[in-house]
């Protein structure tokens, strides 16, 4: 996390439930089944039909980055660093940093998920 | 829109460089009075400016009187938006004379009287910035991440981009790099940036001023100026359908229907293009779009560059002026720049023997989760 988190008004749903109990929610469309995050419009039909719905909060690294320099002095301690997106087995990105593993085992088809129970702001994502 | 219907008839570039200390404002000025004589107009033929980003003080600093004033911002592919719009405007009846401008000084910040030190990279990424993702380095080794990993593509194959644009801008004085050649083992031990670029995969902010004017093909052969330059082909594609079909990391942007509109206009192929001027702030870039526009097979960008293939004696002398990594970085304007010297014969050193047809590609304005970018085409030619 860097910084204070800034969730985004329309996503609100999405950070209670994270801060509540760790539900990782994503946003589906009930009537084609398509999951999206953030707050999206399902693309075929519209926003009357998305709801917040739980997740298995678990996917595969699609791709990587590792940063070599703090770039905002809340991070300098954690340099070097792995920023993934995760394909979620539901189907949408998720941009997020993978911890419990060194930067340099992180690898793309990595299977991880949602890392609970030590209170981050943000969701960050470890090997399973 | 009608083949070469529209036609660059002036094009002004001021000094391109770090920290030079010029407000953005005098930047665009100076590269107005620049346009203005190589058209062999007078200000008061200008009635349509068109600005790469916004700003409220443009025309009364520059002694303008268009009949309209418009801004455009999708980040680096502004540069072929402004002329997609300044066509529009001409082919509609709105203007005569469209001036097309722009003017930044990014690497003047921090300066007395220039703000805040800033980036083009580092704004508006949203949540990903929250965990630490910042600046377009960043988002761009995502892409190149999933293209070595998918095609085998290499650190040494990305070295062999840097090193090909900097053997272009040896021998041109209008290239920040001009004099200082790399080798392969150089972009190795280069620092680390975000893996997987090292420090010369990246391009740096640069300060300067281009301005473009733009007039129907008629009035062109009117004018004094004896080499004109024709709007052939123009088209746009944003990567957020990608996003939607999840399927983002395999294209740099949405090349096709951009490619597929702006060939179709011009009625040429790819075979006739003789030098292409990408959109390069990182060495994949060039690797993706080469792939993406066709001139070599997907996944063969990296060895077709290790190969020769955008080397002046190769099959698409490509970024002749170093491009934005070893050239300058004037965001869409430095491969419109360098495709209208190259046009024109002007491009020295790096001088594409009988230059006739040139694409030049502009990619731009990221933002939040998606990573997709607006991506332009522009087909230029020596003749309608």
């Amino acid at each position: 996390m860097v910084g204070a988190l800034v969730a985004g008004a329309l996503d609100a749903p999405f950070w209670d439930a994270w801060k509540a109990d760790e539900s990782f929610l994503l946003h589906r469309c009930s009537t084609c089944g398509r999951h999206d995050w953030p707050a999206s419009c399902c693309v075929k039909h519209g926003a009357g039909p998305m709801v917040w719905v739980p997740t298995s909060g678990a996917g595969v690294i699609d791709t990587f980055t590792i940063f070599f320099h703090a770039y905002m002095k809340e991070l300098a301690s954690e340099v070097p660093y792995t920023v993934a997106v995760v394909r979620l087995d539901e189907g949408p990105y998720f941009h997020t940093r993978i911890v419990g593993v060194e930067p340099q085992a992180v690898k793309s088809g990595m299977r991880v998920r949602v890392r609970k129970g030590q209170g981050d702001p943000f969701p960050l994502f470890a090997p399973e | 829109m009608t083949p070469g219907s529209v036609a660059i008839v002036g094009m002004g570039v001021t000094k391109q460089g770090r920290g030079l200390g010029v407000t953005e404002v005098e930047l665009r000025r100076q590269a107005l009075e620049l346009a203005l004589l190589d058209a062999g107009v007078e200000r008061d033929a200008i009635d349509g400016y068109i600005l790469a980003s916004h700003e409220r003080e443009d025309l009364r600093y520059l002694g303008l009187s268009p009949n309209f004033s418009w801004p455009v911002q999708t980040g680096g592919a502004t540069a072929p938006c402004t002329f997609i719009m300044a066509a529009g405007a001409i082919l509609s009846g709105q203007a005569e004379m469209v001036a097309c401008a722009y003017g930044m000084a990014p690497s003047s910040g921090g300066m007395p009287g220039f703000g805040a030190r800033m980036s083009f990279g580092s704004l508006g990424y949203g949540y990903p910035a929250q965990v630490g993702m910042i600046g377009a380095a960043s988002a761009h080794a995502l892409h190149a991440r999933w293209h070595m990993d998918h095609y085998g593509t290499t650190s040494r194959h990305m070295g062999a981009v840097a090193v090909q644009l900097r053997n272009h801008a040896l021998n041109r004085p209008d290239a920040m790099t001009c004099g200082k050649p790399i080798t392969l083992e150089d972009h190795q031990a280069s620092p680390m940036v975000v893996d997987p670029f090292h420090m010369l995969d990246c391009c740096r902010d640069t300060d300067g001023g281009a301005v473009f004017l733009l007039t129907s093909a008629e009035r062109a052969r009117t004018m004094a100026q004896k080499r004109p330059v024709f709007l052939l082909g123009a088209g746009m594609g944003h990567n957020i359908g990608n996003w939607h079909k999840r399927d983002v990391y395999a294209h740099h942007d949405d090349i096709a229907p951009a490619a597929a509109r702006a060939f179709a206009q011009a009625g040429v192929s790819l075979d006739d293009i003789d030098t292409a001027q990408f959109y390069d702030p990182f060495t994949i870039s060039i690797i993706m779009q080469l792939e993406h526009y066709g001139f070599c097979k997907p996944g063969q960008g990296g060895p077709f560059v290790a190969s020769g293939g955008i080397a002046l004696d190769g099959p698409i002398p490509s970024n002749t002026g170093g491009g934005q990594i070893s050239g300058f970085y004037a965001a869409g304007f430095t491969p419109l720049i360098e495709a209208m010297k190259q046009l024109r014969g002007e491009s020295g050193a790096t001088q594409v023997r009988d230059a006739r047809l040139a694409l030049a590609s502009g990619h731009g304005l990221n933002g939040g989760v998606q990573n997709t970018w607006s991506h332009g085409t522009l087909i230029l030619g020596a003749e309608a």
